[in-house]
């Protein structure tokens, strides 16, 4: 009896406890966004706090971001008057989440609009609307309509959006020339059965069965969907307009030709590295440029790792290394088809705690967005870092180089300017009149009606999600399942089972919110 | 007799030791806080989802709904099912096999009368358990290596790998439970010899020497005498053993995860961190449900091969 | 007499063919057994010294230094090391402390509410909130992303409260009773009279106490989510293997060829602290937890 009452007493008491803890804490915590909290329109700009900016990984130590080693950082310093400490994202998948459960100490953060999306549908960002009207006269001139709808969410503005420098067609399949040419093939794959073969021969030539450590086509396993070859089946970018509905790239019925295709080289021993399964993009492109691999994955931006290649026979970067501009299905003619980029890639968004402060946020990124400062942040200064020919920018080396990571500072940009500004950087491994190799590179994947190439027979394909809004169906799901799907593909292509494994990835994928994103997504496209 | 029964009185007790009752409050706060409230925050399962991106904990706990939903989940969870299979089978095979292997080694160690070798011996097979997990699967994953890993080297050069086809030890379904038992027995068995050495020395030697007069040879003396004496000790940590047939192993098993394995690895410690900690989007009620239902059924088992182990031997942990 | 010829039958008893065999199987699978335990480290040893991309079986192929000098260049190992070290100690005293004074109270048979104090601890060894309970409490705390996190939540660890209990049970009650009669405080005789009586116990716990936070990664992984600054060194070596945290790395080709190397490197430093205090823990070890094992 005694010991019951003792027990009795005693979880009593832990109740209470309990209870009165929990009024401690709820007393001293803040309360938290959802009803989406406004910057504090009442600041005195004269007085500029220090600012605490996170934007995604780099991949490059934390030590290249501060005021001693890098020009950008200190013009903007200088032209702005903010002092601005700059922060990486973690590359893990939960980091941003795990920044904003912990209530990181920042005023903003770049993330990607995909990640705009799941904060802003989760009521974690502070509305910016008020806060541009009154900071913000620049950047609602030079960012257009169209990248500010995106950002707009129940009729208001949650980020500053950022478009992409040029619709690009950013990655296609890089091959070591030299080795394609001693392997006997002269020029470059334009279906995917002489796609085959050249694998072949690179294989055969390189030692076949005999050479364990070589690989004709290697890649990294983020990489695993390639685009070139998945365009020659027909496939679209992640979401393609089917008969005026879109359809999510998984669920066309494509897919599985592609899966097959990949499989079976796959399975001829030597024709990709098998690897692929675990190793890095990185690991990759080590193989390729130690030419135990001669196809890689790869954008025309890596190509600045293929300097560092051994090389023989050609002394010219064009002749080592040559982009594939797309491939065909056999006995299809006509042009190549590869993926644009296109549309907002990043947004900067203020974190809901960090809303007193908005304000200090929107006028460093509106100083930042004026002809003049977008100009020196990007390109630096004329006549020490670009000079401007032919209504053209062209970057005077190798004061260039110091601007080379200018874009991870960029927050919004100034639409007007981007593009001509971006071709400056594109020119890095040139001297005027030539473009150099990268420029060249990226001039061989681009289609015709990029103005400044011609004469290229591809046509690019843009995502038509590209201008969407923040679809909440969409959003809520939409990293995981995509995840899912990527490492679907890649057990599929790496084990094969084709039919059935992609028939259990692609339920999964439906059943997880696919179809409910697509119906969501379709009401939206339909009606727009 | 008055006196006496005061005597015994709670109240006289607490007066009797009321200066060192108080020590035991750090220990106590400590407990109640890092053990107690947690427990509490179980309920957090029956919410259906917590916004930490943009709610402070109670806040998010209270904006949320309440929902039996986590839980009719967990039986249609094809993930969650897995991972208790996944569980069960990991903790079932290294108690088939693991389990007998150090009672096997004691064995043997005992019989090295040499002091300095046993000592070595000693020192030797305890060192791994001291290494943490991340460095011994950092070890064995320099070991077997697919490329450049002394194992596969080696496989080659003898002609039992083909070089075009090497193993992926780590990134292979069909080897994972292998290599978990590897580097879970490599850990742990010298370690686990510990407790059957003592119970080894604590026979009486003259049984031993009787045998030994008697003409028994070392196998027979093993099996008559060492392996009888310690059965009471082998069956009460085996039955303590199957009690925490839930604990597969976290820190082992998350330092071996990656996407290849996950179907035939994650345990449901791992999936419950992985939908916490892991996802784009965390479910954190949901992760809190499964957690619940493995504390639950782990305690039930628990206390129930305590329970056997009392009626068995008379002994239990406590 | 009878006992001399005892002794004289004893040494005069041969060993049979069969006592060889056991006695050959014995020392093989023993050596054998050593050998698993030591070859890998070995190989990683010499994995550490060698030149990147050559394959390494026991010896160190091409002698280099290059994989040491770029984890000893780098801050994030010594950083990783300081916090390391500052857990293990700072969460040793404060784990032995705590539980010493529990202890004491706790082995007097006749103190109140002795049960019931008993089986409050028991219970946490029974059954835990969890993995996001214990996150959501210790978010609430402040606590996230710091050091104290990683050892504050675990200093109350009920196995080793009950091995010095036991301990102290067991210890003779006059000592303590001439003590309390000049006049002496509970608090000085637990330090200045049972602490010495029970260094063996003491050291033991406080070995395997300081082991435990050394060795953990979990807490880390939990309540440390976004600064990697204060990883301890087991989370920097998970992180290194699985490759998440190599920014540093990846960005020099050079070093991403000899991740291995350097990953080598890093696992080799990081045992050598283990090793230096292990003859310690050997030690202590066969005197104190045999004694209280066979006990429980």
């Amino acid at each position: 009896m005694k010991k019951i009452v003792i027990l009795l007493l005693s979880t009593i008491l832990a109740f209470s406890m309990l209870a009165f803890s929990m009024l401690v804490f709820s007393a001293c915590g803040l309360t938290g966004g959802g009803g989406f909290r406004t910057v504090n329109l009442d600041i005195d700009l004269n007085n500029k706090p220090n600012l605490n900016i996170m934007f995604p990984n780099t991949g490059l130590s934390n030590d290249v971001f501060n005021d001693q080693n890098n020009i950008t950082v200190r013009t903007a310093r200088e032209l702005t008057g903010y002092t601005v400490n700059y922060m990486q994202l973690a590359a893990t998948p939960a980091a941003l989440q795990l920044h904003f459960t912990n209530q990181t100490n920042m005023n903003a953060i770049k993330v990607t609009k995909a990640q705009f999306d799941s904060l802003v549908a989760d009521g974690a960002l502070v509305d910016l609307t008020a806060g541009i009207e009154k900071f913000g006269p620049t950047m609602r001139t030079v960012i257009s309509d169209a990248s500010w709808d995106a950002v707009t969410y129940e009729g208001r503005i949650f980020g500053i959006p950022e478009i992409v420098s040029n619709d690009n067609v950013d990655r296609t399949l890089f091959f070591n020339m030299v080795h394609l040419r001693a392997a006997g093939i002269q020029t470059l794959p334009t279906t995917r059965e002489e796609l085959r073969h050249a694998l072949q021969a690179l294989y055969t030539h390189h030692g076949g069965a005999q050479n364990h450590s070589y690989r004709a086509l290697t890649f990294g396993r983020f990489d695993s969907f390639i685009d070139p070859i998945a365009a020659s089946f027909g496939l679209g970018n992640q979401w393609r307009d089917v008969n005026g509905e879109l359809k999510f790239f998984f669920e066309q019925p494509e897919m599985r030709d592609y899966l097959e295709f990949m499989h079976s080289l796959r399975s001829t021993t030597g024709l990709i590295d098998e690897s692929f399964l675990t190793q890095s993009a990185a690991d990759a492109m080590s193989k390729f440029i130690n030419g135990n691999a001669s196809v890689i994955v790869a954008g025309w931006a890596n190509a600045v790792s293929f300097l560092n290649a051994p090389h023989t026979n050609a002394s010219n970067v064009n002749d080592r290394f040559a982009a594939l501009p797309g491939l065909r299905a056999e006995g299809a003619d006509g042009d190549f088809v590869n993926f644009q980029n296109s549309g907002v890639s990043f947004v900067t968004v203020v974190p809901w705690w960090a809303a007193n402060e908005g304000g200090f946020v929107i006028d460093w990124i509106d100083q930042k967005l004026g002809e003049d400062n977008f100009r020196l942040l990007t390109i630096g200064e004329q006549g020490v870092h670009h000079q401007f020919i032919n209504n053209e920018y062209w970057p005077i080396l190798p004061a260039f180089d110091e601007l080379n990571h200018a874009d991870n500072y960029m927050m919004g940009s100034n639409e007007l300017f981007y593009s001509d500004f971006w071709f400056a950087r594109l020119r890095k491994s040139g001297n005027f009149p030539d473009g150099g190799y990268l420029f060249n590179f990226w001039a061989s994947m681009q289609p015709r009606t990029t103005h400044i190439t011609s004469n290229n027979p591809i046509i690019g394909k843009r995502n038509p999600m590209r201008s969407a809004p923040t679809i909440t169906e969409y959003a809520t799901v939409r990293d995981r399942i995509e995840i899912d799907v990527e490492d679907a593909i890649r057990a599929i292509i790496f084990s094969g089972n084709v039919n059935a494994a992609y028939a259990t990835a692609l339920n999964r994928w439906r059943a997880d919110g696919g179809t409910a994103a697509t119906a969501a997504i379709n009401r939206w496209y339909t009606n727009r | 007799m008055l006196v006496k029964i005061k005597k015994k009185s709670t109240f006289y007790k607490v007066k009797k030791y009321r200066k060192i009752l108080p020590f035991l409050l750090p220990a106590m706060i400590l407990a109640f806080v890092f053990s107690y409230i947690p427990m509490l925050g179980l309920i957090v399962a029956f919410k259906d989802r917590l916004n930490l991106t943009a709610f402070t904990p109670f806040e998010a706990f209270a904006n949320a709904n309440w929902t039996l939903d986590n839980f009719t989940r967990l039986f249609g969870s094809t993930e969650f099912l897995q991972a208790v299979r996944n569980t069960l089978v990991i903790s079932f095979l290294k108690i088939v096999i693991l389990f007998p292997l150090p009672i096997f080694f004691a064995i043997l160690i005992t019989e090295v009368k040499n002091k300095f070798s046993n000592k070595t011996v000693q020192a030797i097979l305890y060192l791994p358990h001291f290494l943490s997990w991340p460095i011994v699967i950092g070890i064995f994953m320099n070991v077997f290596d697919p490329s450049s890993g002394a194992v596969n080297n080696i496989l080659i050069r003898m002609g039992l790998m083909n070089y075009q086809q090497p193993t992926f030890w780590f990134a292979d379904r069909g080897w994972f439970h292998f290599m978990m038992l590897l580097t879970a027995g490599y850990k742990d068995i010298g370690w686990s010899c510990i407790i059957y050495i003592a119970a080894i020395m604590a026979i009486d030697t003259e049984m031993f020497e009787a045998a030994r007069i008697d003409g028994a040879n070392k196998f027979q003396q093993v099996r008559y005498i060492t392996i009888p004496s310690i059965v009471s000790t082998i069956a009460l940590l085996l039955i303590i053993r199957i009690g925490f047939l839930m604990d597969a192993g976290f820190e082992q098993i998350f330092a071996m995860i990656n996407p290849e394995v996950r179907s035939v690895a994650e345990i449901i410690g791992t999936y419950v961190y992985r939908l916490s900690f892991d996802s784009v989007r965390p479910d954190f009620t949901f992760a809190t449900a499964v957690g619940l239902f493995n504390g639950i059924i782990a305690l039930i088992l628990i206390l129930f091969g305590n329970w056997t182990a009392k009626r068995i031997g008379g002994k239990g942990i406590w | 007499m009878v006992i001399a010829k005892k002794e004289k039958v004893r040494s005069k008893i041969r060993l049979g063919k069969a006592d060889i065999l056991f006695e050959i199987t014995k020392w093989v699978l023993l050596i054998s057994f050593a050998l698993f335990c030591l070859l890998p480290v070995l190989n990683v040893l010499s994995l550490s010294f060698s030149r990147a991309g050559t394959s390494v079986t026991l010896l160190p192929v091409d002698f280099t230094l290059f994989a040491y000098i770029q984890v000893v260049e780098g801050q994030a190992f010594f950083r990783a090391l300081g916090v390391s070290l500052f857990v293990a100690i700072a969460g040793t005293f404060l784990s032995v402390f705590v539980l010493l004074l529990a202890a004491y109270p706790l082995s007097k048979p006749d103190l109140p509410f002795r049960k019931p104090i008993m089986i409050f601890f028991l219970i946490t060894m029974l059954f835990s909130g969890g993995i996001v309970p214990n996150f959501l409490l210790v978010r609430t705390l402040g606590l996230l992303d710091t050091t104290f996190a990683l050892f504050i939540p675990s200093l109350v660890r009920v196995f080793n409260l009950l091995l010095l209990k036991t301990y102290f049970e067991g210890l003779p009650k006059s000592l303590e009773e001439s003590a309390m009669l000049d006049g002496a405080s509970y608090y000085r005789i637990l330090l200045q009279i049972l602490l010495p009586l029970s260094l063996p116990i003491v050291a033991t716990v406080s070995l395997f106490t300081a082991v435990a936070y050394w060795n953990d990664y979990f807490a880390s992984l939990i309540y440390q989510p976004t600064r990697p600054e204060y990883f301890p060194l087991a989370r920097y070596i998970f992180d290194l293997m699985t490759g998440a945290a190599l920014s540093d790395i990846l960005s020099d080709p050079q070093k991403v060829m000899a991740r291995q190397n350097i990953q080598a490197a890093t696992i080799v430093l990081a045992i050598i602290p283990v090793l230096m205090i292990y003859p310690l823990v050997l030690k202590y070890f066969t005197k104190g937890i045999t004694v209280g094992a066979v006990k429980g």
